[in-house]
């Protein structure tokens, strides 16, 4: 468990250099920009969200250029200690930036509107968690079995489905006997909060567990 | 005597080469040193055996135990300097310690410190700031600073000048000092190892053509010259990479075979160098 | 103890090692009991293999000029006086073999061999 700690934490230095002064000063103008234009909370926490999500591929991306596989193949590391650290380093990064984006809400919502709805923000934080969670579960075994520049266009295509299932959900949705069922959903969640968390927390797990297992047999047969 | 490093039978196809029965030990102590001409199949071996890529068949064994995707706890003992270092370009020289150095069970900081500012390292300069030598230094003081048993050396002077290698070589002597240790050194500069390795291994087109002690490797061929009416044609077959020119001819002999050449020839002794150059002449002549 | 290598040399370095040292104790530069150093040490201060000088000291141990003590290193054994004044004899006679090769063909006369002997004795202040 120790070099796999070890490890998730060798992926953040290679990412930290990429972690600039320049870099946070864009994305703080993304922040100011979105906020002002839209005055939306949900749609902020997204954007933040979203930057986790690219940075979670950056060991990828930064570890291939400088052929830090040889690296890895130097060290007393496991090929399940890579994989696994890799998945913490990404949840990791997800929280750390869903804890900054409630923060960032927290201070800029009551400027903007009248206030600031902490239980809506931590649902918004906690669903985008969860949408990006499905997002890097999909990119992750692609990057572990092409590396990052055969994978970086295949990995962005489940992005590009994003919208549409976004649409097609609310088509569903839209249909009488669909919005009745959601209705009782949401009513039945309302009612059994903790057991919605469980189930909800379970799912999260066997998600992240199911791409780890299989981003792990790809990375397992690969030679460099 | 104990075998530090241990491969047996090792073989691996790919589409257009061929690593075909590798095997070689370098014992306990000593300096092996893995030549061949660029493309004989030196990085497979070493891939291999770093476990980069995986052999059809064949063993790896270091310091008794066989390595393996999931059995990695060996490479606590073991040392690795490539031509091109594998670190971050962005990394200061303590980020690269911070990197790697919670991996390591006897990783020493006072002894990595030492090595930097012995070798001239700067710890607040970023790897992609350091010259070609620096590199090689860099990789050499994190190899040197876990207490590894086995130093593995893929063409480390490669890019180096006569000053940095030689201070390389210094180094690779005072690691040597213990003799629990052992250094596996691929490289096709031939020179580096004329002096200081004890044994050879040498491969040609995926195969290993000669294993054993250096000095006895030099003290079985020669360097022949001679005219080219010297020689009748069963003698001629004695020579290996018998090259004719306008005022003569040149090759190499086994030492067992002189007697069986004229007396006006001349015999030279030999270098690693020109054994390969020979060899890879015989081997291609015979495809 | 001095010992210089030529790698340009026809002699093998080990054999340029070995004959080295052999001065060293015949002209009791070396003496009874010292201490060699050791063969990784000899290796890393000639740049030579570990292996070379293993050789080199292997030969001096079998011709009875030093002796190896586990785990302590190799020490120069007491002289054998005899061994010494036969093999000087040896190389006297040879050289004097030579020396007398070299006057037949030159048609040089005995006596004049002789004076020739005195008179380098004299030099030498050999008396």
């Amino acid at each position: 468990m120790s070099r796999t700690l070890s490890f998730a934490r060798l992926d953040y230095l290679t990412i930290k250099p990429y972690l600039t002064l320049k870099s946070m000063t864009l994305l703080l103008i993304v922040i100011a920009f979105v906020s002002f234009g839209t005055g939306e909370a949900s749609m902020l926490i997204g954007m933040l969200m979203m930057y986790g999500t690219i940075y979670a591929s950056y060991p990828f991306a930064v570890g291939e250029k400088n052929g830090i596989d040889t690296l890895y193949a130097t060290l007393p590391l496991k090929k399940s200690n890579i994989v696994a650290g890799r998945y913490i380093f990404a949840i990791f990064l997800n929280i750390s930036t869903g804890a900054v984006a409630f923060a960032v809400s927290a201070i800029i919502m009551p400027v903007l509107r009248e206030g600031f709805n902490w239980k809506e923000t931590l649902i918004t934080v906690i669903i985008c968690l969860f949408i990006f969670s499905v997002l890097e579960s999909i990119q992750l075994p692609i990057y572990f079995k092409f590396g990052y520049a055969k994978a970086k266009f295949l990995a962005y295509l489940p992005l590009a489905f994003f919208p549409a299932a976004v649409i097609t959900i609310s088509a569903v949705a839209g249909k009488e006997n669909s919005l009745e069922f959601l209705n009782n959903v949401i009513l039945w969640a309302g009612e059994n909060v903790l057991l919605t968390v469980i189930i909800a927390v379970v799912l999260w797990m066997l998600l992240l567990l199911s791409s780890g297992l299989l981003s792990y047999r790809f990375y397992k047969d690969r030679q460099f | 005597m104990n075998n530090i490093l241990e491969i047996s039978h090792l073989n691996k196809r790919y589409e257009e080469f061929l690593l075909q029965n590798v095997s070689f030990s370098v014992p306990q102590g000593y300096i092996m040193g893995f030549i061949g001409p660029n493309g004989a199949g030196k990085t497979t071996t070493i891939k291999s055996i770093l476990g980069m890529v995986y052999p059809d068949s064949g063993t790896v064994k270091i310091l008794g135990s066989e390595i393996s995707s999931e059995n990695t706890e060996i490479k606590d003992d073991i040392g690795v300097v490539m031509d091109l270092p594998f670190y971050v370009d962005e990394w200061k020289i303590k980020d690269v310690e911070a990197a790697v150095s919670p991996f390591y069970s006897r990783w020493n900081s006072k002894v990595f410190a030492d090595f930097v500012r012995k070798f001239g390292l700067i710890q607040n300069k970023k790897v992609k700031e350091l010259s070609r030598g620096m590199k090689v230094k860099l990789m050499l003081a994190i190899a040197l600073s876990h207490e590894a048993k086995l130093l593995i050396l893929d063409e480390p002077t490669s890019g180096l000048d006569p000053v940095a290698r030689d201070e390389l070589m210094d180094i690779l002597r005072d690691y040597m000092l213990d003799e629990t240790k052992g250094i596996l050194f691929s490289t096709h500069i031939t020179s580096d190892l004329e002096k200081i390795a004890d044994y050879i291994t040498f491969i040609i087109n995926g195969k290993i053509v000669f294993t054993g002690q250096k000095d006895k490797l030099l003290e079985s061929y020669f360097l022949v010259k001679g005219g080219i009416s010297d020689l009748n044609s069963l003698q001629k077959k004695l020579i290996i990479g018998y090259r004719e020119h306008s005022a003569g001819f040149e090759g190499m002999i086994k030492a067992e075979n002189i007697g069986m050449l004229p007396e006006n020839i001349i015999f030279e002794k030999i270098s690693l160098d020109e054994i390969i150059i020979y060899m890879n002449k015989e081997g291609t002549s015979h495809e | 103890m001095k010992i210089i290598i030529s790698n340009r040399s026809a002699t093998p370095i080990y054999e340029q090692i070995k004959e080295q040292i052999k001065e060293s104790i015949y002209s009791n530069e070396l003496k009874e009991g010292e201490m060699l150093p050791s063969i990784r040490q000899l290796a890393k201060d000639l740049k030579i293999s570990v292996i070379t000088t293993t050789r080199a000291y292997n030969d001096l141990e079998q011709e009875g000029l030093i002796s190896s003590v586990q785990g302590k290193g190799f020490f120069v054994e007491p002289k054998n006086h005899e061994l010494i004044r036969e093999k000087a004899l040896c190389e006297i006679e040879s050289s004097f073999a030579t020396a007398i090769k070299v006057a037949k063909m030159a048609l040089i006369s005995k006596d004049e061999l002789q004076i020739i002997f005195n008179t380098i004795a004299k030099e030498e202040e050999y008396e």
